[in-house]
């Protein structure tokens, strides 16, 4: 990976090791609770993540790596649905999590500094750069791991750090 | 800057947004809050991050830690018993005010500046200046981490905004 990546890289690996130690200890009926005063259960939190991932994933390489029916639940100011049971499973979730971070694991090992510096595959109101779309990926995952970390001691779960 | 360098300022630069996002339209008594469930108030999770950009800094450079213009964020012993990690907030009185700490904040966002302006890619591969998190093997690590371990705290800015009442930011 080219120097210029590697920023990208070390981001992508710290937000996602956010993500399982804010999550960890999360068991069950933990995953489709809301507590009070919190908008989302932790479950859709996680989808929000993983569905994310390939939405930024769009914007740096065109593909589209969505899963079906996701879109509707888990993207950007959708509204939280009554029943969690709706939203796809733990297991689910972290499985796109790992496999979309493959994808961007290989577009960052082909990405040199004028790649980085290059408008997003598609148009984009909110990014100039691919460099601000993986700014804002792993910014993003860790401003979510606050809330779940929020989350957690709602549930009673032991404070982590 | 070198390339390398400049991305990770790009890091620094978006989390010091997203605290000036969370902390948007805060005035008066919104910054010692307490809310039923959140353990910090808006103004300490902002004194948290003030002292801890010092610490960070701290690891990069030992010039950071002999510069007195940092003023008592560097001074662990004063500020780090009220705002050091795990600590539990008590009184709000004692707490450095929005004005300092936003003050501190963007003294940090110059040194670091002035830090990644020079830095060379041997410079961020070497080891942090004191041990730390054994996970924190480089100072480019120490540079990703100040700036997303910030980001994680405006999770709970953005919580408190909520129960306050404060419009959404997105």
């Amino acid at each position: 990976m080219k120097a210029a990546a590697t920023a990208y890289w070390l981001g992508l690996q710290r937000s996602n090791g956010f993500i399982e130690y804010f999550t960890s200890g999360l068991e069950g009926e933990d995953w489709m609770t809301i507590p009070q005063g919190v908008p989302n259960p932790p479950i859709w939190t996680l989808g929000h993540l993983a569905h994310s991932r390939a939405s930024f994933l769009e914007l740096l390489t065109g593909e589209q790596r969505y899963e079906e029916g996701w879109a509707e639940m888990l993207a950007l100011g959708a509204i939280p649905k009554n029943d969690p049971q709706i939203y796809p499973s733990v297991e689910d979730c972290k499985r796109v999590l790992a496999e979309r971070m493959e994808d961007l694991r290989t577009y960052l090992e082909g990405a040199n500094a004028d790649d980085l510096a290059a408008s997003p595959a598609i148009a984009s109101r909110f990014f100039k750069t691919k460099a601000s779309v993986l700014v804002h990926l792993t910014h993003h995952e860790a401003h979510h791991t606050g809330v779940l970390s929020l989350t957690r001691r709602l549930l009673g779960k032991e404070k982590l750090l | 800057m070198i390339p390398a360098a400049e991305n990770l300022w790009k890091g620094m630069e978006r989390s010091q947004s997203f605290i000036e996002i969370f902390t948007h339209g805060l005035d008066g008594d919104d910054w010692t809050a307490r809310m039923e469930g959140i353990p910090n108030t808006a103004l300490w999770i902002l004194g948290h991050l003030a002292l801890t950009r010092g610490c960070f800094l701290g690891l990069l450079s030992e010039s950071f830690s002999a510069d007195e213009a940092w003023g008592p964020a560097f001074k662990m012993d004063e500020w780090g018993p009220m705002l050091g990690m795990g600590v539990e907030p008590k009184d709000s009185d004692a707490l450095p005010d929005p004005e300092t700490c936003f003050d501190i904040l963007q003294k940090g966002m110059d040194s670091i500046h002035a830090y990644l302006e020079t830095a060379t890619l041997e410079d961020l591969d070497a080891p942090p200046c004191h041990p730390t998190d054994p996970y924190l093997k480089s100072k480019a690590q120490i540079v990703v981490h100040m700036a997303h371990h910030e980001s994680h705290h405006t999770g709970a800015l953005s919580m408190i905004r909520r129960r306050l009442g404060k419009d959404r930011m997105f």
